[in-house]
Parts: structure tokens; sequence; C-alpha cells
């Protein structure tokens, strides 16, 4: 799955954060402990009208996650 | 149209008018729901806003009603409606990450998608250890992802999963209990799912597409962080094991006995049925 990659800052300005209604970003470490956020094309429609649209310009990455570890 | 022959062209009232009037009389709570997907931009077909009614008055012949917090049906093909909590206004979900939102139900991406409650067993829930909740996935969860829950600390935690050791060895729930039990279609569950606590010692827990249902004796369940949908909440409130698994329906709320949950499996899945969710 492609994703965008962020920085640490970038990661801490979006995460969580609501970019339409009752719709957050939501941001993941990758195997090699980059940060990525993953959105659909319709989401990128609607962050393009944003103040998040600056997402959409970073380098984009085939996002390949972690280990699975047993959550117990 | 309404009797005084002028178009209603926003909410809906659930007054009958007169006899040429052919707009059904809808549940209170019903067209509550109704009037907030439209006020949120959502549109609602009148099969949906059927089902959704049928949905409310099977609820209410049970406590399950009284005794849920959110039923999600998960209309509108945006998240502000897909988020909409049909019984009240609080407990309005949030989306996280990537998501689709269908006619057939909100789908989650599988890497970075979960669906927060915004319900937590404490202090939510009368009894912050009797929890019940279920959702209604017409798609295989996928191994060894979780399609619902949370963990709180000490080993305490509810879930509804498939999460395997093995092929054939693991626990399609989680709660409170780690035993593993021997698992012959873990990677072929869909369908109605569902736990409900309904004594201290006691989970049941409902698989409706082969008609089981098992009583797990357990601990403590996890009542610290909200619970979500698509994935489970990890310790300290971190999210992970997201499923891919299509979601048509959710529900949370404090335990429910045997008949109540039966009600709403029962109820939801007419409601799937209805909407072509199946």
């Amino acid at each position: 799955m492609i994703g965008y990659k962020l920085t640490i800052t970038q990661k801490d300005i979006i995460q969580q954060k609501e970019f339409a209604p009752k719709e957050c970003f939501f941001c993941v470490l990758d195997i090699n402990n980059i940060w990525f956020t993953i959105l659909t094309p319709e989401q990128e429609t609607i962050i393009l009208d944003t103040e998040y649209s600056w997402v959409l310009g970073l380098p984009e990455a085939e996002y390949v996650p972690p280990p699975y570890v047993p959550p117990f | 149209m309404l009797g005084n022959g002028k178009k209603n062209i926003g909410f809906e009232s659930n007054l009958f008018t007169n006899k040429s009037d052919a707009t059904p009389v809808y549940d209170a709570d019903a067209v509550l729901y109704f009037n907030r997907v439209t006020a949120n931009g959502g549109t609602l077909s009148t099969t949906q806003k059927n089902a959704v009614n049928t949905m409310v008055l099977t609820f209410k012949t049970t406590s399950a009603w009284s005794k849920t917090l959110a039923f999600y049906p998960f209309l509108g093909l945006s998240a502000a409606t897909c988020a909409i909590n049909l019984k009240s206004t609080s407990y309005n979900g949030i989306f996280y990450g990537g998501w689709l939102f269908q006619d057939a139900g909100v789908k989650p991406n599988g890497t970075n998608a979960y669906f927060s409650t915004t319900i937590a067993g404490y202090p939510e829930l009368v009894n912050e250890k009797y929890i019940s909740m279920c959702t209604y996935v017409n798609e295989f969860i996928q191994y060894p992802r979780a399609q619902m829950g949370a963990i709180g600390a000490n080993n305490t935690w509810n879930i509804i999963a498939p999460k395997l050791d093995s092929s054939t060895v693991g626990r399609y729930v989680a709660t409170g209990n780690n035993v593993a039990t021997t698992v012959t279609d873990a990677l072929a569950i869909k369908g109605f799912l569902a736990v409900s606590r309904i004594s201290l010692a006691n989970f049941r827990y409902y698989k409706s597409n082969v008609g089981t249902l098992a009583t797990l004796t357990a601990g403590a369940g996890g009542y610290i962080y909200p619970n979500v949908m698509g994935a489970f909440g990890g310790y300290a409130g971190i999210i992970g094991n997201f499923d891919t698994a299509r979601i048509a329906f959710g529900q949370i709320g404090n335990g429910l006995t045997d008949t109540e949950m039966i009600s709403v499996a029962n109820a939801v899945n007419t409601y799937t049925l209805a909407l072509g969710r199946q």
C-alpha cells in the first residue's frame, strides 16, 4: 500500500487531526521506523481544499508494516 | 408532502398528516436519526429509513435499547454521517486513517484505519466491566487482525477477533480471558459478531453466521481506553491489529442478557439483509 512519508515534526502536526467532519489523519510507523499516513483517493480530494493540502505533496512510498507483535 | 400541501423538503416529522400522504409513520428516535443524517449532508433512501425504523422497533422490544449507548447504522456515504449514533446525540464516533464509505458499509484499509466509538468502559458504562458490543461484517476478518475492542491494563481486554496461535488454535474472542481453544473456521469469520458480559464471571460470545453461542468464563474486561472498530485499542491506548473487513453495523453498551443480544442479532441480521449488506 502506498502512503505519504512524514518527518516526526510533520507527524506531530497532523496526527489525529480532523481534516473533515469526523474524519482524522492517523499516522503509523513502518518497518524502518518511518512515519506514514495512508489516505484513500476520496480523502485526498477532500484534503486538497484544507489547510493540510501540503500532505499531498509529501514523498510517496510503499508502506511496509513492522513485524506483527501479538497484543497478548 | 405535508398535510397543509407544502412540501417537506428538509427534516422528517413522525406525525401523520392525511390519508393521501404516503410518508410512513416512523419511530421518533428513528426520525431524530434521519434528521441528524440530513443535517450532516446525507441523504437516506426510503429503503434505508424503513430498515432503520424496523431495527429500532425491534431493539425496543427488549431492554437492549435502553442498555445500549450507541448504535452505528453507517449510512450516508460520508464520515460525518456514518459516525452518527442512532441512539442519541452523544457518542458519535470518529474515523481515523484510510476509510471508504460505501453502500454496503464502512471499509477500513487494514493499515492505519480505525473507528473510535469514544466509549470506554469507565466512566461511560453503569458498571465499567459489564460491556456488550457487536459488529456485523460482510467481509472475512483477516488474520491476525481484530474486529473490535480495547485493551485495558494488567492483562485485561475486550476484543472481537480471531486471534490465532496457529491455523487451528486460538480465540474467536478474548474478554479478559486468554485461554486458547480449538478454532475451525477462524479464517472464514464474518456476519454478526458480539460479546456481552452478563455476570462478573461470564461473557457470552455470539457468531451468528454459524449459529454458535459460547459462554466464556472470564476475569476483568478492559475498560480504560475507548473501544474501537476495525482494529482494537492496545496498551496505553495504542491502536493496532488493523482489519480490512467492511463493517455494516456496530453497537456498544452495557452488558446484555442472552435474550437481549439475540434480539439485537435478529434485528441487525434483518437490517443488513434489507440493505443488501450481507
